[in-house]
């Protein structure tokens, strides 16, 4: 066993278990501040969740998470990711296929979306923009909230009272309207508080899949409206305005993020796998690796999820009962999975023949709220989706590169497929969630198996046999009610402290949740550096 | 000039309450019932010759106890039968597990079925006595506004603040946490036999359109704890006499203060002159004035009654979009004899037999019975709750018979293809097939069975949708939020015309409603 010293022969001031976008994160802030970093990541590339890679020779695929739009401005400004490489291209439109040939689409020009909603209802067409409007305003409204360090309700330290008193104030400053339509986000099904608005079935079930995305709840399980509105932050937020794709892949904005942190002096280290945190007294003093390795620091940061940071990577007598228990009763139930296909040519959706500009945005198979909702159905007692809803895009549609000139690659986010399935995930049961998946294509787009080259199926366990996520929620923990702010992951402790002094967590885990924002990641940098808010 | 300060619309708990407490501060006050009888949801009623039966419910509620002092409730009638048990998982196949009032004998006959189980029951006693308490506090006082700037309302926050903190640091995170999840994940985080967390999850989806599985429906359990003692987890409470007879006793109260009772008066219009109320026009014509109308309706046939120039448009949307979705059916059966009960070929004993036998196998069952609903079809499995009234309260029924009534839950009112008498029909077979199994001669001692839909429910009593809580109690239509925010502390936009039924903050049956909206309506000018 080998004490492994810094580079420059000294200690590390931080090391960061998990080399995915949070924990990049947080070592690109934390060597800004001039610390002395190192990131040990177990693959053999960063990314963790977020990265491109060649699984089809030739075809290159984000493999797991697809798209951005939450990653948080003042990251990209901070870390100067553009300078890294990091390039968004917009992906402006959804099309919702319909049982009977008909389609519903929202457009990037404005009124050609309203155009197309009043084809449907005139009525719904009219509270479209409203809706749009206040949802805008909503996302403004968590906002701050989402930017800030959780304060602790039952403390009476000025500095939580404080942030409390913030909070507070940050609600008066609400009109009272905006107020309890900040409330009904918080607490509805995304059904419900979708028919307070809407008629149009269709438009109805596209949008409520915002508020089950990554998450183990149909459109009428109260809190998914809360996801939706999640969903909806990366809309109004910074210059995208909109869903995008990263030019090369999700993979390219870990690598961004990688490239800043390395400019600033964080040492990357591949193909490391922590399995222990090392302590004593109470506090960490560092880590040790699968090789047997030990590195030494007085901060350690763990981005993984907080159960395999707490119940494989700590010692439970370093931990008090009540926080593990908390920790193993924290919701992280894996809900979807992943289909990569290469294609030799376009699928052919019946209700928009041929090549067209809905290719090149986003196609969600949710035909209606019921075909969602009983997706979820089946799922909830422990099997996959026998029609799933479905979010698919052709990345090769926006960004050639991604696959051999005139073919293609497309990316079937899907849901819903437990990670506890009945009976275990078995080579035999993925085979048969991939053709439940392609017969659920195929339902609009017949040509489909025509055009397979060859496919990738990944469900929960895959996405947890090769992320590390456990049970493979790509949110590290589901966002439920009970689950978010101070309450996230464990009551007392979402300041992103553990009980162990000197580990703190910085993944999706913690305030503010999941999707590619960086939050987490940032706001530990900046607790860790004393300088949170 | 009035011949009343007050009109009260509707004789059921709350009305009557509000008509009370109103009187004995000194106004004139006059209620408006439609139905011939007073009671509301509470009437106990003769359902065949000598058999009566709380048709709507089987437990009256949270009566708060300054309420109940200051009407003498109990000089005034009201007492209660000795419930002797609370909710009591039976089966086909397995034992029952009853739990009881007394926290150690649950704990004994859990240790039956399971040790950790028994071990955790008296901690889960103490938490769920705990919050419901804290819940209790939000509820006897005007909702909370959170983001008025007025002293009153800082301080009554602050106080709520403070009580939450008297549960110390680890508990008060514990009820933040607790209150918007699932009732299956609080089930599953305490125990681990599945009947028990299915009594659980039972108890947390009443009269809503929800499954355990969904957000929220912790409150649902914690709020129809409110007003328990502690280790009564699901304890009926049931006046002697039914349910009715608190509202008789709230009607003699009444009475008593000089308030008049007007029974059969169908009120079809509020009067509204000047942006005010003005009184309320009956079916028959007949115009009765008085300087302020106060509807113990639910609020969305409270408002149709006003003619809607008066009225914000947003505000009826508001109202138009609470969710009612009304999900509870009742079956009651008169009985020659007691058939014999039965869980798991064991017989049930007698004071088990005295609370509330829940027919519900696991949370999944319960989950699916919801599925079903919430597309519009009964499950082939509600989840049933079986109660007979007359074991506490022989005066129910002529000596020797019995009464056993039925509450079987998501039955959907938006029944695809509608209720009509076969659809009752096939329901009340369903339901005695399905009680069969723990009374197999059940069918032989049935002299008379009476279906009481959802749809029976808004018929008879008025309720939209046959939602007894007038609107479906959730987070987003709890306190504040309920039933609409500008509406919450029971004044209206409308000047001169006041909600104080069930679909107002605090939601729970037993006239606390009623009382909270007496304080508004008497300290307004």
């Amino acid at each position: 066993m080998t004490a492994i010293r810094g580079t420059g022969g000294g200690r590390y001031d931080a090391i960061v278990i998990g080399g995915g976008h949070n924990g990049l994160v947080t070592a690109a802030y934390l060597a800004r501040a001039g610390k002395r970093v190192v990131v040990l990541e177990r693959r053999h590339l960063v990314g963790g969740a977020a990265v491109t890679e060649e699984v089809i020779p030739g075809f290159r695929f984000s493999v797991f998470s697809y798209v951005v739009s939450l990653l948080r401005p003042e990251i990209i400004r901070d870390l100067s990711l553009p300078a890294h490489g990091l390039e968004i291209l917009p992906l402006e439109s959804t099309v919702t296929p319909m049982f009977d040939g008909d389609y519903l689409a929202a457009w990037p020009d404005a009124d050609q979306t309203r155009r197309e909603v009043a084809r449907h209802s005139l009525r719904d067409a009219e509270a479209y923009e409203e809706y749009s409007r206040l949802m805008g305003l909503m996302a403004m409204a968590v906002k701050p909230i989402i930017g800030m360090i959780p304060p602790d309700p039952t403390s009476l330290s000025p500095r939580d009272l404080r942030g409390l008193l913030r909070v507070g104030r940050h609600f008066q400053s609400l009109s009272a309207k905006h107020f309890h339509l900040l409330y009904k986000l918080m607490t509805m099904s995304s059904a419900d508080f979708l028919d307070e608005w809407f008629e149009t079935d269709v438009l109805k079930a596209t949008k409520s899949a915002s508020g089950i995305i990554g998450t183990f709840m149909g459109p009428r399980t109260p809190g998914s409206a809360y996801v939706l509105l999640h969903h909806y932050m990366g809309e109004i937020d910074g210059a995208f305005r909109a869903w995008g794709f990263a030019r090369g892949g999700t993979g390219a904005i870990s690598e961004s993020i990688g490239r800043a942190a390395r400019a600033f002096g964080t040492e990357v280290r591949l193909d490391a796998e922590v399995t222990k945190v090392r302590t004593q007294g109470g506090k960490a003093t560092g880590v040790v690796l699968a090789n047997g390795d030990e590195l030494q620091a007085p901060v350690v940061v763990s981005s993984l999820d907080p159960k395999r940071t707490f119940l494989r990577l700590v010692d439970e007598a370093d931990l008090p009962a009540d926080f593990v228990a908390d920790i193993r009763r924290f919701r992280i139930r894996g809900s979807s999975g992943k289909v990569n296909l290469a294609l030799s040519g376009l699928p052919d959706f019946t209700c928009l023949p041929g090549v067209g500009p809905h290719l090149r945005g986003a196609i969600s198979i949710s035909p209606s709220l019921e075909y969602v909702e009983r997706a979820y159905d089946d799922a909830k007692y422990g099997a996959f989706s026998r029609r799933p809803y479905m979010d698919i895009i052709l990345p090769s549609m926006i960004d050639p590169g991604m696959a051999p000139p005139g073919k293609h690659v497309m990316s079937v986010f899907v849901q819903y497929a437990p990670s506890t399935i009945t009976g275990g995930w078995d080579d035999s049961r993925r085979d048969a969630f991939g053709n439940a998946v392609l017969d659920a294509i195929a339902q609009f787009a017949p040509n489909i198996r025509d055009v397979i080259i060859d496919k990738q199926v990944l469900t929960p366990a895959d996405i947890e046999r090769i992320t590390g996520l456990t049970e493979g929620n790509i949110f590290q923990g589901e966002l439920a009610l009970h689950q978010l702010f101070f309450l996230r992951p464990s009551p007392g402790w979402a300041q992103y402290r553990t009980p162990v002094r000197g580990l703190w967590q910085c993944g999706s885990g913690t305030h503010p949740g999941g999707g590619i924002m960086g939050a987490g990641g940032r706001l530990a940098a900046l607790e860790i550096l004393g300088t949170g808010a | 000039m009035n011949r009343y300060d007050v009109i009260v619309i509707g004789a059921g708990a709350n009305g009557l309450a509000a008509a009370a407490l109103l009187a004995k501060r000194g106004k004139r006050v006059l209620v408006l019932e439609r139905r011939d009888v007073a009671g509301g949801t509470n009437a106990t009623e003769e359902f065949h010759p000598g058999f009566r039966v709380s048709a709507a419910r089987d437990d009256a509620g949270w009566v708060p106890d300054a309420l109940a002092a200051e009407l003498h409730l109990e000089r005034n009638g009201l007492s209660w039968a000795p419930v002797t048990a609370g909710l009591v998982a039976v089966s086909g196949d397995a034992p029952a597990i009853p739990t009881y009032p007394d926290v150690r004998r649950t704990v004994e006959e859990l240790r039956a079925v399971s040790a950790p189980d028994a071990a955790r029951w008296a901690a889960f006693a103490g938490f769920i006595h705990r919050a419901a308490s804290f819940l209790q506090a939000a509820y006897s006082t005007r909702a909370p506004r959170v983001q008025s700037r007025a002293l009153g309302d800082l301080l009554a926050l602050a106080g709520l603040g403070r009580r939450l903190r008297t549960l110390g640091k680890r508990e008060m995170m514990e009820v933040l946490r607790v209150v918007p999840m699932p009732v299956a994940d609080l089930a599953e985080e305490w125990f681990s036999h599945e009947p028990l967390r299915a009594l659980l999850a039972v108890a947390g989806t009443r009269d809503v359109l929800h499954g355990p599985m969904s957000g929220g429906t912790a409150l649902v359990f914690l709020h129809h704890q409110v007003g328990q003692a502690m280790g009564a987890i699901g304890v009926r409470r049931a006046p002697r006499g039914g349910t009715g007879a608190l509202t008789s006793a709230l009607a003699i109260a009444a009475r008593e203060a000089g308030v008049e009772v007007r029974l059969g008066a169908d009120v079809s219009q509020v009067r509204v002159e000047a942006a005010q109320a003005r009184g309320v026009v009956l079916a028959t014509g007949e115009e009765i004035g008085a300087a302020q109308v106060v509807s113990s309706a639910d609020p969305r046939r409270s408002f149709s009654w006003v003619d809607p120039s008066w009225l914000d448009p947003a505000l009826l949307r508001e109202v138009d979009n609470v969710r009612m979705r009304g999900a509870t059916a009742r079956v009651h059966f008169a009985l020659d004899a007691l058939p014999r009960f039965h869980s798991g070929g064991r017989e049930i004993p007698r004071d088990a037999l005295g609370g509330t036998l829940v027919l519900a196998p696991s949370i999944a069952g319960v989950e699916r019975a919801y599925d079903a609903a919430k597309f519009g079809a009964v499950s082939e499995a509600p989840a049933l709750t079986i109660t007979i009234p007359t074991l506490a309260d022989p005066s129910l029924a002529p000596d020797r018979r019995h009464v056993l009534s039925v509450t079987a839950q998501h039955v959907p009112w938006a029944r695809r293809g509608g209720w009509d008498a076969a659809a009752a029909d096939a329901l009340g077979d369903q339901v005695t097939r399905m009680v069969a199994a723990i009374a197999p001669d059940l069918p032989e001692r049935v002299v008379q069975r009476w279906v009481v839909t959802p749809a029976d429910l808004e018929a008879r009593y008025g309720c939209a949708e046959g939602s007894l809580t007038h609107g479906e109690l959730a987070l987003d239509q709890a306190l504040f939020m309920r039933p609409v925010p500008s509406c919450s502390r029971h004044a209206t936009p409308l000047a001169g015309f006041w909600l104080c039924g069930t679909g107002t903050h605090p939601a729970i049956p037993g006239g606390a409603a009623g009382w909270l909206a007496a304080a508004e309506v008497a300290a307004a000018r």
